[in-house]
């Protein structure tokens, strides 16, 4: 695969992940049944359904690992594509690369609890969890932003078209 | 990364590559494409689900939550409520819905819309999912109807959402009790129908519209007849006891059921009328109507009173009317079909009512039923609709008696206020029936009388200073630890009786027709001394009839009128026999009330008893007839001779009455409290009593121990005033161990507004030493 080919790619990537970000934070994720009452969860809702009932750490923990990380690893692989070919900057990029490498080990968590959720959260007519479409948009930037950042090579800050 | 391979000697195919390249779009672009599609189409296909928005108005909307409630239709969820809003005037709740796509038809006239919410009533279980699932809107629809967007809700689910053409019946009656919405409709058993509304028909009775199934419309004909089921029937017979309960849908509620008597009718129209019953056997009861005339309807119940026939209920009293001509009560009565036809020209009709006396019992079982009629079919062929109803013999009770009356001594009892006793209740001496009351009559002058017949054999036990009194039914007796029903037997529980005895005092034998006043109790009919006036200042508590002399305790006689004379109240009391020696001259009374104070409880059992007068014999050798009463026991101190002394105080609350204590042993008391010539001190008189005026020294001293001091936990609570239980205040006074010289009579001590702390109230060894070295504690 040439180095144009991973960059295509990555900004393909990048593209769909920003698409698909919208229906992921407008859609809902989640539905909750507790006694008959249902409560249909987007992402944003979810975290503030958390803050509303006191447990602001989790509503934080939860709005930075769903949003703001999804947000800024999108944000950061747009940086990192613009600055392509650039010979500036190139230690902080390969920084922030590396942290958005690591961060993206830790971005489907967020998927892994509502499985574990909707699969415990089954107790009948007392609660019930249903994933709504919202989670599979969800997953989708998730699964864009790792594979930008899996095809992007870091040398590529250093070295844009080695072959060129 | 391609691994390019050094020997590749061919540039321009490298350079191709490159080209190719960098002419076409990377198919990777493929893939924000894909998004932008999935995302679109999810768009897309939510906004084509959508149908229509309607708007619902409802009184009231309870459970209706924007973005969840779904609208149903058949059970499939038809939309989802989108908004709610109120309307201008605020008696409304509108309700936007958008509806799905496929149900966009809804949206036309004649859909009607309901909010379901749970219904748990014994008649009606409903909407339970609504309880897992929140409430929800419902819909039903009817064929046709142009488009529409606006609609009014219905306050309440209909009964059947589905609608089927089913039959409508209206049933009426002058009063429909518990039937309601839901009652269900029985035919043999069967459940065919609902009643669907109650309400009132145009002519203003009560109406019930019941909703027939389909399926079971040709079961109602045209000589149908509808009755009410009760809830729940206990029957009661000799042997057995049923307990009936129709269905659990009526368990309280009741049902209807309706069926035809005799070869079945028509079927029937929509919307027919019928009667409603109150009771399937007035259902039953459908001959035609047969007026009987009644010299005493006494008893007679309309919609009630049977008919028998040889003993089996054969039809019912409907209507009942008193005619102020004819001076009769005309019962109409209908019977089943198949009696009706055997009422004839000689048909008999005989009003059976229970008879109970003491010489036997007839017609028990309308003890329970009330009067019932029989019916006697004649044996002519003449068809009649109108009888004159016969009466049942009523038994003359005197007549049985009179002999009885030949036989024994006769005797007049009269009262101001005659017990309730009827002829033939019993007379006791000593427990035995010693005779009967013969009759109720009003004496010459007008008082209330009864004759009484005494049997020869307890005649002698007659004198002329014998007592009566009357037995009630039952009496109830309360006393500590005891609570106690008694009968003086069967025959007098049902009305009591009359009961006489001399009380052992001998007279002369009574003569023929002697006239005795009837007491109203024992107690009153056993004082049968001479009466003792008794003056008392305050009288509280006394009752004429109620309050008893005692004498150790014991009861020798009781107040037998209680009235004012000269701002004092006097009661008239007698004694019982052998109590005559509490009249002699010099005894005392008193009456004796409940006293609680810090000094002890006194009199506690007056409290529940109430007051009695307690009575001490005196030693004269005369019998006068009125006492004064000796004021509530005081402590005798007030007249008994003391050692007085003066305590001065410039301000205290200590009042006359209050003790004087040494070591916490009342040794006097203060008797007088005023004011010193200059107005400046209090001076109090206390009077020690003679055996303890050596305890008064010199340097005594006296303090106020009104002072209530409470301990409760690790609180130490002071109560600086005279308390409810001790009303004028307490003194104490301690004289040290040395004890200093005597004092004379008035001698003036200061009062000490409280204890000084040198001294205890109970000195104990080590106080007494301190108090023995002040110079050493000071410092």
């Amino acid at each position: 695969m040439t180095d144009r080919t991973r960059i295509d790619f990555t900004k393909a990537l990048v593209a769909s992940g920003l698409i698909l970000y919208i229906p992921a934070n407008f859609l809902p994720v989640m539905n909750i049944t507790i006694t008959g009452d249902l409560e249909s969860l987007t992402i944003i809702g979810g975290v503030k359904e958390l803050a509303d009932s006191g447990l602001m750490p989790v509503a934080i923990f939860v709005f930075c690992a769903s949003i703001v990380i999804p947000f800024l690893k999108l944000a950061c692989m747009c940086w990192l594509l613009m600055m392509h070919g650039s010979q500036r900057l190139c230690a902080p990029r390969a920084k922030a690369f590396q942290i958005l490498h690591q961060v993206g080990t830790w971005s489907m968590v967020d998927i892994f609890l509502l499985s574990v959720l909707a699969a415990v959260g089954q107790l009948g007519i007392m609660a019930s969890v249903e994933p709504q479409p919202g989670i599979i948009f969800f997953a989708a930037v998730l699964l864009c932003t790792l594979f930008a950042a899996d095809i992007y090579k870091p040398r590529m800050i250093w070295n844009p078209s080695p072959s060129a | 990364m391609k691994q390019e391979p050094p020997t590749d000697p061919a540039p321009e195919v490298e350079g191709e590559v490159v080209t190719t390249a960098r002419s076409g779009i990377s198919w990777a672009w493929l893939i924000p494409i894909i998004a932008l599609v999935a995302t679109s189409w999810l768009y897309w296909n939510n906004w084509k689900s959508q149908g229509p928005e309607i708007t619902i108005a409802f009184a009231s909307a309870p459970g209706v939550d924007p973005g969840k409630t779904a609208l149903i239709y058949r059970g499939v969820k038809a939309g989802t409520v989108s908004a709610i809003h109120l309307d201008r005037e605020l008696n409304k709740v509108v309700i936007s819905v958008r509806l799905k796509a496929f149900a966009a038809h809804l949206a036309r006239e004649g859909t009607d819309f309901w909010i379901e919410q749970p219904i748990i009533s014994i008649r009606e279980i409903a909407g339970l999912e609504s309880i897992i699932q929140g409430n929800s809107i419902h819909a039903r629809t009817q064929p046709g109807g142009a488009d529409a967007t606006n609609f009014q809700g219905l306050d309440e689910a209909p009964l059947k959402p589905l609608d089927a053409p089913d039959l409508v019946l209206k049933l009426h009656s002058s009063s429909i009790p518990f039937i309601g919405r839901g009652t269900p409709v029985f035919h043999r058993g069967v459940a065919v129908g609902t009643v669907r509304q109650k309400g009132y028909s145009s002519d203003g009775s009560p109406e019930v519209e019941a909703v027939i199934d389909q399926k079971y419309s040709d079961r109602v004909k045209s000589n149908s007849r509808f009755w009410i089921v009760p809830a729940t029937t206990v029957s009661a017979s000799p042997g057995s006891l049923s307990l009936d309960i129709p269905a659990l849908e009526g368990l309280l509620d009741g049902s209807i059921a309706f069926d035809h008597f005799g070869p079945a009718g028509e079927t029937l129209e929509n919307q027919a009328n019928f009667k409603l019953s109150p009771h399937e056997f007035a259902a039953r009861a459908e001959g035609p109507p047969v007026t009987i005339e009644f010299e005493d309807g006494t008893g007679l119940r309309a919609g009630e009173t049977r008919v028998t026939c040889l003993g089996q209920p054969v039809g019912l009293i409907e209507t009942i009317t008193t005619n102020p001509t004819t001076r009769r009560v005309e019962a109409v009565a209908r019977l089943n079909h198949h009696f009706a036809p055997l009422v004839t020209a000689d048909s008999e009709f005989t009003i059976i009512r229970p008879s109970i006396n003491q010489n036997g019992i007839h017609g028990l079982g309308t003890l329970v039923t009330g009067p019932y009629i029989a019916f006697d079919p004649g044996k002519s062929k003449e068809p009649a609709d109108t009888f004159a109803g016969r009466e049942t013999r009523q038994l003359d009770l005197n007549l049985d008696l009179i002999p009885k009356v030949e036989g024994g001594t006769p005797v007049v009892l009269w009262a101001d206020d005659l017990p309730k006793v009827d002829a033939g209740a019993p007379i006791y001496h000593h427990g035995m029936i010693a005779g009967r009351v013969v009759e109720q009559r009003t004496g010459e002058d007008g008082r209330p009388e009864l004759l009484a017949s005494i049997e020869r054999k307890f005649s002698d036990k007659l004198l002329s200073n014998t007592r009566f009194w009357r037995i009630p039914a039952a009496s109830l007796s309360v006393g500590p630890g005891v609570v106690g029903v008694q009968f003086p037997g069967l025959s007098a529980l049902w009305q009591g009786g009359i009961a006489f005895d001399s009380f052992g005092s001998p007279g002369p034998a009574a003569s023929e027709n002697a006239e005795y006043q009837i007491h109203p109790n024992e107690q009153t009919a056993s004082a049968i001394s001479s009466p003792i006036r008794i003056v008392f200042h305050n009288g509280q508590g006394l009752l004429a009839g109620k309050t008893e002399l005692k004498y150790l305790g014991i009861t020798v006689g009781i107040v037998e009128k209680v009235r004012v004379v000269n701002k004092s109240v006097e009661a008239t009391v007698r004694f019982q026999t052998g109590y005559g020696f509490l009249r002699r001259g010099g005894s005392e009374f008193a009456i004796i009330r409940p006293e609680i104070d810090l000094k002890g409880v006194h009199g506690i059992e007056t409290m529940i008893t109430g007051v009695y007068i307690a009575c001490a014999p005196g030693s004269g050798a005369d019998f006068p007839d009125s006492f004064n009463a000796v004021p509530p026991a005081e402590p005798e101190l007030q007249n008994e001779p003391g050692f007085e002394i003066v305590l001065k105080s410039p301000s205290t609350k200590i009042d006359e009455g209050a003790p004087i204590s040494y070591n916490n042993t009342p040794v006097g008391e203060v008797i007088s409290k005023k004011l010193s010539n200059n107005g400046k001190q209090i001076i109090l008189t206390a009077r020690i009593r003679e055996e303890h005026s050596n305890l008064v020294r010199s340097n005594s001293v006296f303090w106020d121990s009104t002072r209530v001091e409470a301990k409760i936990g690790f609180l130490k609570v002071e109560i600086d005033s005279p308390t409810p239980l001790d009303p004028s205040g307490r003194i104490a006074f301690h004289t040290p161990d040395l004890v200093g010289r005597a004092v004379k009579q008035n001698t003036v001590f200061p009062l000490q507004p409280e204890q000084p702390r040198d001294f205890s109230d109970t000195p104990v060894p080590e106080k007494s030493e301190k108090r023995r070295s002040p110079v050493f504690r000071r410092r």
